[in-house]
C-alpha cells in the first residue's frame, strides 16, 4: 500500500473514531460541570458524583441489573451448555428444527421478543395471579441469553473428537463422568465465551426489560430511560463516566492478557 | 453427512444424551414459541369493550347500555351503593365515584334504593376473531413507510461509512487491528441510551455543534427533533454492528486471490468489484441485518432525538403496550405485520446474497 493511501486510511479511521467518541467525550466533560446545563461550561465540580451515590433509585436499579445479569448468565450458561450437548447428539432434522426455534430471539427485533413475552406474562399472570416484576424480568433475560450460549458452545462440540468420549466410556466412565471430565474441559472456551456474551447482553438490554419488568423492578437502563424523559440530571453523565472507566479498564485488561498470550504462543512456535 | 455420523457416534458414546436438551425444549415451547403465537392470537382478537349487566330483583339479567347504567345511578338521593371491585372487597361509594369505577373490569355495583335493589356488573369482553386490528395497522401505514425508509437510509449510510473502515482495518498491522477492534467495541459496551442522550446536547439548537459552528460565523443548524437527528442516532448506535462483521470477513480474504487477479490484469476497481466485494458479501449481509432490524424497530432513539416529530413503528408498539394508547390487540397486529415484513425483507436479502455467492463460486 502506498504511503498516501495509508495516510488517507488513517485520517478516515480517525474521523470515524471522532464520530464514535464525541458523545462519550461530551458526557465525561459535562459530568464535572458545576451547573445543570448540558451545553454551557461553568466550572469544575465533583457534586454529581456525590449525588449519584446518594440516589436510591439509580443505585437500586444498578443492583437489580447486576443481580439479574449474574443470575441470568449463570442459569443460561448451565442450561445452554447441557442443552447444546443434547442438541449436538440429535439427528439432523430435529436438531435443525430446534436450532431454528433457538434462533428466533436472536433474529427477531428486540421489541417483538419483549412484547411477545409481555403478552405471555400478562396472560399467565391473569390465570396464576402474579404481576410483572423481578421474576418475569429474570425469565426473559434467561430466555434471550440461552441462545447465545448454545451458539457459542455448538462449534466447540463439533470440533470435539468423539473418540475421546468413546474411549472414556470404554474405560468405565459413566456418561455423566464423560460429560464432566472429557466433554466439558474440551468445550470450555466456548462455555466461557457464551457466559460472557450472555452477561453483556443482559447488562446492556433495555427493550426486553422494559416490556417484561413491570413497574416493581427497574433495571439501570429503565431508570436512565425514565430520567432522560423527565428530569435530566448530570448524575447521568457521572454514571456514564464511571461505567466508561470500568469498561475501558476491563477491556484493556482482557486485551493485554490476550496479546501477551499471543506473544507467548509466537515464542512457543519459534522454539 | 459427516456431521450426522459423528452425532450418532456421540449418541452411542453417551447413553441417551439427547434427553439433556429436553428441559430446554420445554422452555423454548413456553417462552419462545408460545409468546409469538400469542402475538398472532392477540392480533386477530377483538379489543375488549365493557359490557354492562343489570340484574333486577326478579332475577332477570339484561345487557344494558352505559346510559341506562348512568341513569340508574343518578335516580335519587336515597340510593346506597356498594361496590365490589376485582380484588373482592366491598365498600360503600358515592354515585360519582361509582360511575368512574364502571370503567374497570369485574366491578360489581349493588344499588339499593327505597323501593328496589339492582346489581350491576361490568365485564370487559373481547376475544372474538376479527380482522379489525389490521384496519388500525393500515391507518398507520405512513409510520411503517417512515420507519422502513429511515432504517433503510441508516443501513446504507452505515454500509458506506463502515465498509471503507473495515477494509482499511483489515490492511493494518496486527497491533493496530487489535486496538481498533477494542476502540470500536468500547462504545457498544456503554448504555446506548446514555450515548444517544449525549447526542441531544450536541445537536440541540443551542447545543455544542451550533456553538462550534457559530465560532466560524455559520448560521445554526436545526437538527434536533428532525428525522436527520434520528438517522444520526441510528447510524451512531449501529455502525459498529456493520463494521465488525465486515471486518471479520474481509480480514480472512486470501491475499493470493487478490494478487492473482492483479497478475491477470485487473485494475484496482475491477479487483474490488469482482473479487473483494463478492467475497465480503456474507459480511455485508450480516452487517445489513444487524443494522436494519434494530433500526426499524427502535423507539428510544426516535423519542430522544426525534422529539414528538418522528413517530416510528417502535414508538407505536411501545405506546400500545406500555403507554397511554394501551391496546394490546392493535399493538400485536402492528408487531406481527412488522415481523412479517422484516422476515420477507431478510429472506430476499439473503437470497440475493446466495445467488451472487454461487456465481462467485462458479
Amino acid at each position: 500500500m502506498s504511503r498516501k493511501s495509508r495516510f488517507f486510511g488513517r485520517a478516515y479511521t480517525a474521523l470515524i473514531l471522532l464520530f464514535l467518541y464525541a458523545p462519550i467525550f461530551v458526557l465525561i466533560v459535562f459530568s464535572f460541570n458545576a451547573s445543570k446545563s448540558r451545553t454551557v461550561w461553568v466550572g469544575f465540580t465533583f457534586d454529581w458524583y456525590r449525588e449519584l451515590f446518594h440516589d436510591a433509585s439509580i443505585l437500586g436499579s444498578f443492583y437489580t441489573t447486576l443481580i439479574v445479569s449474574v443470575i441470568a448468565a449463570a442459569v443460561a450458561t448451565v442450561v445452554g451448555t447441557i442443552s447444546a450437548v443434547g442438541l449436538h447428539s440429535m439427528k439432523r432434522r430435529p436438531r435443525n428444527a430446534l436450532l431454528f426455534i433457538n434462533n428466533i430471539p436472536l433474529v427477531n427485533a428486540d421489541i417483538i421478543t419483549g412484547v411477545a413475552m409481555c403478552l405471555l406474562f400478562v396472560s399467565l399472570g391473569r390465570v396464576l395471579r402474579f404481576e410483572l416484576g423481578f421474576g418475569t424480568l429474570l425469565i426473559a433475560h434467561i430466555t434471550f441469553n440461552i441462545p447465545y450460549v448454545i451458539l457459542s458452545v455448538m462449534p466447540k462440540l463439533r470440533q470435539l473428537d468423539v473418540n475421546l468420549v468413546s474411549a472414556a466410556r470404554d474405560l468405565g466412565c459413566t456418561w455423566f463422568g464423560a460429560l464432566r471430565r472429557v466433554i466439558l474441559p474440551e468445550i470450555r472456551p466456548g462455555v466461557i465465551n457464551g457466559a460472557m456474551i450472555a452477561f453483556t447482553m443482559s447488562i446492556d438490554d433495555f427493550v426486553i426489560s422494559y416490556f417484561t419488568a413491570g413497574s416493581s423492578a427497574q433495571t439501570l437502563s429503565m431508570t436512565i430511560y425514565s430520567m432522560t424523559r423527565k428530569r435530566i440530571s448530570p448524575e447521568i453523565n457521572a454514571l456514564s463516566t464511571l461505567l466508561f472507566v470500568v469498561v475501558l479498564g476491563l477491556l484493556l485488561a482482557v486485551n493485554i492478557r490476550s496479546s501477551r498470550q499471543d506473544e507467548r504462543e509466537k515464542i512457543k512456535h519459534k522454539t | 453427512m459427516q456431521n450426522n455420523r459423528a452425532a450418532s457416534k456421540f449418541r452411542t458414546a453417551l447413553s441417551k444424551p439427547s434427553a439433556l436438551s429436553a428441559p430446554y425444549v420445554g422452555w423454548l415451547a413456553v417462552f419462545v414459541v408460545a409468546p409469538i403465537l400469542l402475538v398472532v392470537v392477540y392480533a386477530f382478537s377483538k379489543v375488549p369493550s365493557p359490557v354492562y349487566y343489570l340484574t333486577r330483583e326478579t332475577g332477570i339479567v339484561e345487557t344494558v347500555t352505559r346510559e341506562t347504567v348512568n341513569a340508574e345511578l343518578q335516580a335519587d338521593d336515597s340510593l346506597i351503593i356498594t361496590v365490589t371491585t376485582e380484588d373482592g372487597i366491598a365498600y360503600p361509594e358515592s354515585p360519582e365515584n361509582a360511575i368512574s369505577l364502571l370503567s374497570q373490569d369485574n366491578t360489581v355495583l349493588v344499588v339499593s334504593r327505597a323501593d328496589a335493589t339492582v346489581v350491576m356488573t361490568v365485564r370487559f369482553e373481547g376475544g372474538g376473531f376479527t380482522f379489525d386490528n389490521f384496519g388500525g395497522v393500515w391507518k398507520s401505514a405512513p409510520v411503517f413507510l417512515r420507519s422502513f425508509w429511515l432504517a433503510f437510509i441508516s443501513t446504507v449510510i452505515c454500509l458506506v461509512l463502515g465498509y471503507p473502515l473495515a477494509y482499511i482495518l483489515a490492511r493494518e498491522t496486527r497491533g493496530i487491528q487489535r486496538a481498533m477492534n477494542m476502540l470500536i467495541m468500547l462504545p457498544m459496551w456503554m448504555n446506548f441510551l446514555l450515548r444517544t442522550y449525549a447526542w441531544m446536547s450536541i445537536l440541540e439548537n443551542t447545543g455544542l455543534l451550533n456553538r462550534f459552528l457559530s465560532i466560524f460565523g455559520i448560521a445554526p443548524l436545526h437538527i434536533i427533533n428532525t428525522q436527520t437527528a434520528v438517522v444520526i442516532g441510528m447510524v451512531y448506535n449501529f455502525l459498529p454492528f456493520m463494521v465488525l462483521p465486515l471486518y471479520s470477513v474481509i480480514v480472512k480474504i486470501d491475499r493470493h486471490v487478490i494478487e492473482a487477479a492483479q497478475d491477470l490484469g485487473a485494475g484496482a476497481g475491477q479487483v474490488f468489484r469482482r473479487v473483494i466485494f463478492p467475497l465480503s458479501l456474507p459480511g455485508v449481509l450480516s452487517g445489513v441485518t444487524m443494522v436494519f432490524v434494530p433500526a426499524v424497530s427502535t423507539f428510544a432513539i426516535s423519542k430522544l432525538l426525534g422529539g414528538g416529530m418522528s413517530n416510528l413503528l417502535g414508538d407505536l408498539i411501545e405506546r400500545n403496550f406500555r403507554g397511554n394508547a394501551y391496546n394490546l390487540e392493535l399493538g400485536s397486529a402492528i408487531a406481527l405485520v412488522m415481523m412479517v415484513v422484516v422476515m420477507v425483507f431478510m429472506y430476499f436479502v439473503n437470497r440475493f446474497g446466495d445467488g451472487t455467492e454461487g456465481a462467485v463460486m462458479m
